[in-house]
């Protein structure tokens, strides 16, 4: 072999083990961005799981509604959503061989999700009439019901029979706390 | 509960039966909010939907997933007026998604 092929064949040698260390840290950078996105997967599931937590004990009666308690739970929402655009925007630029990381597709659904906490700045999590807010309850936009049935033409049938039902007094009524207690709860 | 008794016809209670247990929560919260005050959470559902005097009544549940269950009650006011009668209660929620595959 003449000493040109022997240094091209150490040049190729060369540029192989860099391809391969380069694959390696491509693929140490795709494991790392994987664990990311999993990571702020399992953290939305812990923010959400504990807005579910408030959320119950608000409509339980266990909690009164506080305008602080929803923002600090939309805080937590926006700020799991700054880092996660970062980690969806890294994993996507980074997809190896076998597609993008995995959960990718679901954190992408999420920041989605909570996109209307970003966009609206005043935004709360609970807005309903019934949970004893400190400040004037908000207004229910309520449409009429004929614009309703109109759009359900399955149910109005049933629903105009059930309340004629009711204004001919023909019907057996229960009480909410009959209800209740055939039903085994509170 | 002040304010006005809450009376359920059988199709009222059927459709609480089927409710899951954060979702009748929710709406015996709305049926105690409405009870203390009709006519901030009700409106006359008009001649076109119900003839007479039947009332509706809509109330939205927000969900953790960022979507929401809504909510229509259907009532009148009992004869004596100290009571609302439930005709109907009709639950939407939102499309179940099947796309957790990724």
């Amino acid at each position: 072999m003449s000493l040109d092929a022997r240094v091209v064949g150490i040049m190729a040698a060369r540029r192989v083990d860099e391809a391969r260390r380069a694959e390696k840290a491509a693929g140490r950078s795709r494991a790392t961005l994987a664990r990311a996105v999993r990571g702020m997967n399992d953290l939305f599931e812990g923010v959400a799981e504990g807005e579910a937590s408030w959320r119950r004990e608000v409509y339980q009666g266990d909690r009164a509604y506080d305008l602080d308690d929803d923002a600090a739970v939309v805080r937590l929402y926006r700020e799991w959503a700054v880092a996660a655009a970062d980690v969806a925007r890294s994993a996507a630029s980074h997809a190896g061989p076998n597609g993008p990381a995995r959960g990718l597709k679901r954190l992408k659904r999420r920041l989605a999700d909570v996109k209307r906490l970003i966009d609206d700045p005043a935004i709360r999590l609970i807005d309903f009439p019934s949970v004893g807010l400190k400040v004037d309850p908000a207004m229910l936009d309520v449409r009429p019901l004929s614009a309703f049935l109109a759009e359900r033409p399955e149910l109005a049938e049933s629903t105009r029979a059930a309340d004629e039902a009711v204004a001919r007094g023909e019907v057996e009524l229960t009480s909410l706390s009959e209800y209740l207690l055939a039903r085994g709860t509170r | 509960m002040s304010g006005y008794r809450v009376l359920f016809s059988p199709d009222a209670r059927t459709a609480l039966d089927g409710l899951r247990r954060d979702e009748l929560v929710f709406v015996l919260g709305h049926l105690q909010a409405l009870a203390l005050r009709p006519s901030a959470y009700s409106e006359p559902a008009g001649p076109t939907a119900f003839p007479g005097e039947g009332m509706s009544s809509k109330a939205v549940m927000p969900t953790s997933d960022g979507d929401a269950v809504y909510f229509v009650v259907n009532f009148r006011f009992s004869t004596d007026e100290t009571a609302l009668v439930v005709s109907s209660i009709h639950v939407f929620r939102p499309p179940v998604e099947d796309d957790d595959s990724d």
